[in-house]
């Protein structure tokens, strides 16, 4: 652990999530964000949570699975070589299909990649196992961009993942699209928990407003929890990051929108994952291979 | 999803435009005035909310048309009304059971009551035991109950009068303290209280009471650093209100904080919740505050026990307590426990708070109201 890391750990020695920090702090966790519709943010909001956990001490790998818009490279400013679809196809290693990003993030991007995961024969399948088999050391954390809607893609990921963030914002076709998108989870992917994040609104109250709507209907209608993860502000420093390629929580880490990550994070790590799902690196891609449902 | 807007000349025919055009299942989102007294309602529904679709379609995938037979079909549809006609009659009895339920936790709690009546008087005479069981009702300690009624009763005839008395003694107790926001000179208020009781709600409706319809200065100052997002609270209500804040995580923080707001008419102080049967908790208030000019004001919870609360106000009152805030009355059934929080101390109630909208829902109690709400 580095002189930074130690540091960060120490401001949090005294508020009441002590305990939880280290009980829950270092467990392996996989989060599937996701969003109903394109366009409410769900990408930067998902880059820049890999930061701020990977600030936090968390070894990530964030994985951008958005088959349509997979745009977290161009938001930390990379460049990636080879993706999925290289690693599939073409031999080459792993290594070299991972991108370095800020803070010690490794993106896997999935390319065109993503779509031939849904239907891989069983040898390419342990192909692909045998090639993920040593990232298991190196992270304790995978995130991942679904990319927006209720395809097979979203469904794939979301349905491996521990937890699913959905994100959502204030606009009212944004809150239909999103509960589509809870409805499909709850009702073909057999998910019980749904943490929902708020963007892009002015106060709390507004996201909250937001979150009890889409809470009345839920509650009504599907069997599923829904629980308000976390909300962030509106804030003219993310459009300002995205111009200059840069995180908003890199380049402007004080900015409302910056802190709303971090409570976000938070709020993330402290609830325990969602019981009776794959609890490590290799569970989480065994358990994603597996899923026959997805092949059409 | 099915979302839709409807607007009407009132709620009635909103509603049901709601119900004709989404079906009585539908959730209201939003309902708001337009003005020239017309309403609007945002209303959702999903009419094939937990069928899964794909299911059907994967049968139909798998099987050719032909496959299925209409005998099949039709015995499909018999079982599938069979079903049905079941899930209704389940439905039906655990609602009698979720009923009878309630109606079994009623009578438990009014034998409770009764018995401790009894147990203490025995044979009480029949003027008093009547009295004594409305207060016990209302949430009333058994032997404070008793002991009212024994002074009311002592220069009285009949029941009547009996009951007139311990009528005066309540409205003399629970007559109320000035308001927080009353002050004429500057003063700096700590709001303190075990957790849970709701101080940092209390505090931001008192400071938007204050700033908006009393014209005071007002500042807030977080001292709850322990709480996750404790201070985060604050500054949003601070925000929200256009008010200056800072952050005190200990006492010369405090003391600097008060001299930075100086010229403010009302500082309000967040402290952190602790246990009220723990030493420590209290010792952090003391030294957060001391030698400070900051009045407190204990919080505590409607619905805690009588008993309870008497010996909680009796530890915070040792550092000093200037008026008690009772919070979530809209959340207890019973308010004997007010009584019991200002009987026997020189302390009154300065304020009740009574939901959870901020500023709305604070009020400067009355004492009369108050005394019926004791005697139910």
């Amino acid at each position: 652990m580095d002189e930074t890391n130690r540091d960060e750990m120490q401001t949090h020695t005294n508020d009441q999530a002590q305990g939880l920090r280290t009980k829950f702090g270092r467990s392996f966790r996989v989060i599937a964000i996701t969003s109903g519709k394109g366009g409410v943010g769900k990408s930067n909001i998902t880059t820049n949570l890999a930061l701020t956990l990977a600030r936090d001490g968390r070894k990530v790998l964030l994985i951008d699975a958005d088959l349509g818009m997979a745009n977290c490279d161009v938001l930390m400013g990379l460049t990636p070589k080879h993706d999925l679809r290289h690693l599939l196809y073409e031999d080459v290693h792993i290594d070299e299909c991972l991108s370095k990003g800020p803070e010690g993030v490794d993106l896997l991007s999935g390319g065109s990649g993503v779509a031939e995961l849904t239907h891989l024969e069983s040898e390419q399948k342990w192909r692909l196992l045998d090639a993920l088999d040593p990232l298991g050391e190196r992270y304790d954390t995978l995130l991942i961009d679904t990319g927006a809607g209720i395809g097979t893609n979203v469904q794939f990921f979301a349905g491996a993942a521990q937890d699913v963030v959905v994100v959502v914002g204030p606009e009212p076709t944004s809150l239909t699209d999103a509960y589509s998108t809870i409805k499909v989870l709850a009702n073909r992917c057999g998910i019980r928990r749904v943490l929902v994040c708020i963007n892009n609104v002015t106060t709390m109250a507004a996201a909250r407003q937001v979150f009890r709507q889409l809470h009345s209907v839920t509650s009504r209608f599907l069997s599923v929890v829904v629980e308000l993860a976390g909300w962030i502000p509106s804030d003219i420093h993310v459009e300002k990051a995205v111009m200059t390629q840069v995180p908003f929580t890199t380049a402007y880490p004080m900015a409302p929108a910056s802190q709303g990550i971090t409570r976000l994070a938070e709020s993330i790590l402290r609830r325990p994952p969602e019981t009776g799902r794959a609890g490590g690196f290799q569970m989480f891609w065994k358990t994603l291979l597996a899923s026959e449902e997805y092949v059409t | 999803m099915n979302m839709q807007t409807f607007r009407a000349a009132t709620m009635r025919e909103a509603m049901n435009m709601v119900k004709a055009e989404l079906g009585a299942e539908a959730v209201l989102l939003s309902t708001r005035e337009l003005g020239s007294g017309r309403v609007e309602i945002v209303a959702a529904s999903d009419p094939q909310p937990k069928t899964s679709v794909p299911d059907f379609s994967r049968i139909a995938r798998n099987t050719s048309p032909t496959a299925v037979s209409p005998e099949i079909l039709n015995s499909m549809l018999t079982e599938l009304q069979e079903m049905r006609m079941e899930i209704k009659q389940l439905r039906s009895e655990k609602s009698v059971a979720r009923r009878s339920r309630q109606d079994w936790d009623r009578m438990v709690d009014e034998l409770r009551d009764l018995a401790s009546v009894m147990g203490i008087h025995g044979a009480e005479d029949a003027q008093a035991a009547p009295i004594i069981t409305r207060l016990v009702r209302g949430g009333v300690e058994a032997c404070l109950a008793r002991t009212l009624v024994e002074q009311a009763s002592q220069n009285a005839r009949t029941a009547s009068d009996t009951l007139w008395g311990v009528k005066q003694s309540l409205e003399d107790a629970l007559s109320p303290a000035p308001a927080i926001w009353d002050s004429s000179s500057r003063s700096v208020a700590a709001l303190i209280g075990p957790t849970g009781v709701g101080k940092t709600t209390t505090l931001a409706k008192i400071a938007a009471q204050a700033t908006f319809y009393h014209g005071k200065k007002v500042a807030l100052v977080a001292a709850d650093t322990y709480r996750i997002g404790g201070t985060e609270q604050v500054k949003t209500y601070a925000e929200l209100l256009g008010i200056p804040w800072m952050v005190a995580e200990n006492r010369n923080a405090l003391a600097g904080a008060l001299k930075r707001f100086e010229r403010a008419d009302l500082v309000l102080v967040d402290t952190s919740g602790h246990s009220p049967w723990q030493d420590s908790g209290l010792a952090y208030l003391d030294t957060l505050t001391s030698g400070l000019p900051v009045e407190r004001h204990l919080c505590v919870m409607a619905n805690t026990d009588g008993a309870d609360v008497s010996r909680m106000v009796e530890r915070y009152r040792s550092g000093g307590v200037k008026s008690l805030v009772v919070t979530k009355t809209d959340e207890a059934r019973r308010m004997g426990s007010m009584l019991s929080s200002v009987w026997g101390t020189d302390l009154q109630i300065a304020h009740l708070t009574t939901g959870q909208n901020v500023p709305e829902d604070i009020t400067v109690p009355n004492a009369q109201k108050l005394t019926q709400a004791v005697l139910g």
